[in-house]
């Protein structure tokens, strides 16, 4: 998933599949046309209503989570690719070896280091960024604790519709910035990159 | 110069002291989560004039990072097979930005869920002075509501179905 509206879009419609078989199972198992095609069916033979409702309902528990984890690393994938492309332009205009290779290890903490440090900086662009900044920081907190299993207390809790609110707003706001400066391939003449 | 026995003191001092402020945290989110369930099964009552629900009470283990490990309650509304939980998520958890009315919400003092194990209904507690007051939200289409009778209604009948 590549984009915060991929994650998103997985996200419904995971979360309408498991309902539809919920639903399935819930209220019409008992009048399916069982005699026939189904009870033919390897899958269909041996499947217990109960169980797939017991099934689907701890699949659903964990979806939430889930997504938070998924919107947030759809997120970071697409700020740091962003960044680190930003970087590389500038990189191309600087012969200064000093200076390149100073370069070069800020995009390798882009590409590898801690998100957080990605973020941080972009503090300083003034009050809207520092409060948008610290909202996803909350968000990476709980993806945090989901990615660890669960384990230890529980840090604000983020839903999924929340999480994405927050991520698309810090990126709407990044790509206004850049859309306020001054484009570094025009003003240093470099050819084109992919951001 | 300060002695040890000084600083443990201050140490112990302090440590009592956030223990009182967690517990009062505790207490205040417990009874408000109390309150709601009163509303609640008011509500229910209501509504189920021949007594065909099933209402029940649960207890649920939360663990916080701002105030640790506690027990609050939670209910269960059975009809024949179906189920309907209200479940006690957190007090601290991130708010929803979101527009309600004239009011712009981004604060949250506490949240729980209406669900029927899929289908899921968000409550958030977004005032507590002069007295709480909670929001519900749908998971289809995210569209807050105040918590009233009418809006309760409509979600249990919503899980129900």
């Amino acid at each position: 998933m590549n984009t915060l509206e991929d994650a998103w879009n997985w996200y419904k419609e995971s979360k309408e599949q498991h309902r539809l078989i919920q639903r399935l199972a819930r209220n019409y198992w008992d009048d399916l046309p069982w005699e026939g095609k189904l009870d033919r069916d390897d899958h269909f033979k041996q499947a217990d209503k109960d169980k797939i409702l017991h099934s689907v309902t701890r699949g659903m528990e964990h979806l939430d989570d889930l997504a938070v984890l998924v919107l947030f690393s759809a997120f970071e994938s697409l700020v740091r690719s962003r960044i680190e492309g930003q970087l590389r332009i500038v990189r191309n205009t600087i012969e200064h070896p000093v200076l390149g290779k100073a370069l070069e290890e800020a995009i390798q903490r882009i590409e590898e280091g801690s998100f957080h440090w990605v973020l941080e900086p972009f503090k300083s662009k003034g009050e809207e960024f520092r409060k948008h900044i610290e909202e996803v920081n909350q968000v990476r907190r709980y993806r945090n604790w989901v990615a660890h299993g669960r384990r230890g207390k529980k840090p604000e809790a983020v839903s999924p519709a929340i999480a994405r609110d927050r991520l698309n707003r810090l990126f709407e706001l990044l790509i206004k910035m850049d859309a306020s400066e001054p484009d570094p391939e025009t003003a240093t003449g470099v050819g084109p990159a992919s951001v | 110069m300060q002695s040890l026995k000084e600083y443990l003191e201050i140490q112990a001092d302090e440590a009592l002291r956030m223990k009182e402020e967690r517990e009062q945290i505790i207490k205040e989110w417990t009874t408000s989560i109390y309150n709601l369930i009163g509303q609640v099964r008011v509500w229910l009552n209501d509504a189920d004039p021949h007594h065909i629900l099933e209402i029940s009470t649960a207890s649920h283990r939360i663990r916080e990072e701002k105030i640790g490990g506690y027990d609050a309650p939670g209910l269960i509304v059975r009809l024949n097979a179906r189920e309907v939980r209200l479940i006690p998520i957190s007090r601290y958890n991130v708010g929803p930005f979101t527009t309600l009315g004239e009011a712009r919400i981004d604060r949250s003092f506490g949240r729980v869920d209406l669900t029927e194990g899929g289908l899921k209904y968000t409550l958030y507690r977004i005032q507590t002075e002069p007295s709480d007051k909670w929001i519900l939200i749908d998971d289809e289409d995210y569209i807050p509501r105040v918590l009233d009778r009418k809006g309760f209604e409509e979600a249990v009948l919503d899980l129900f179905r």
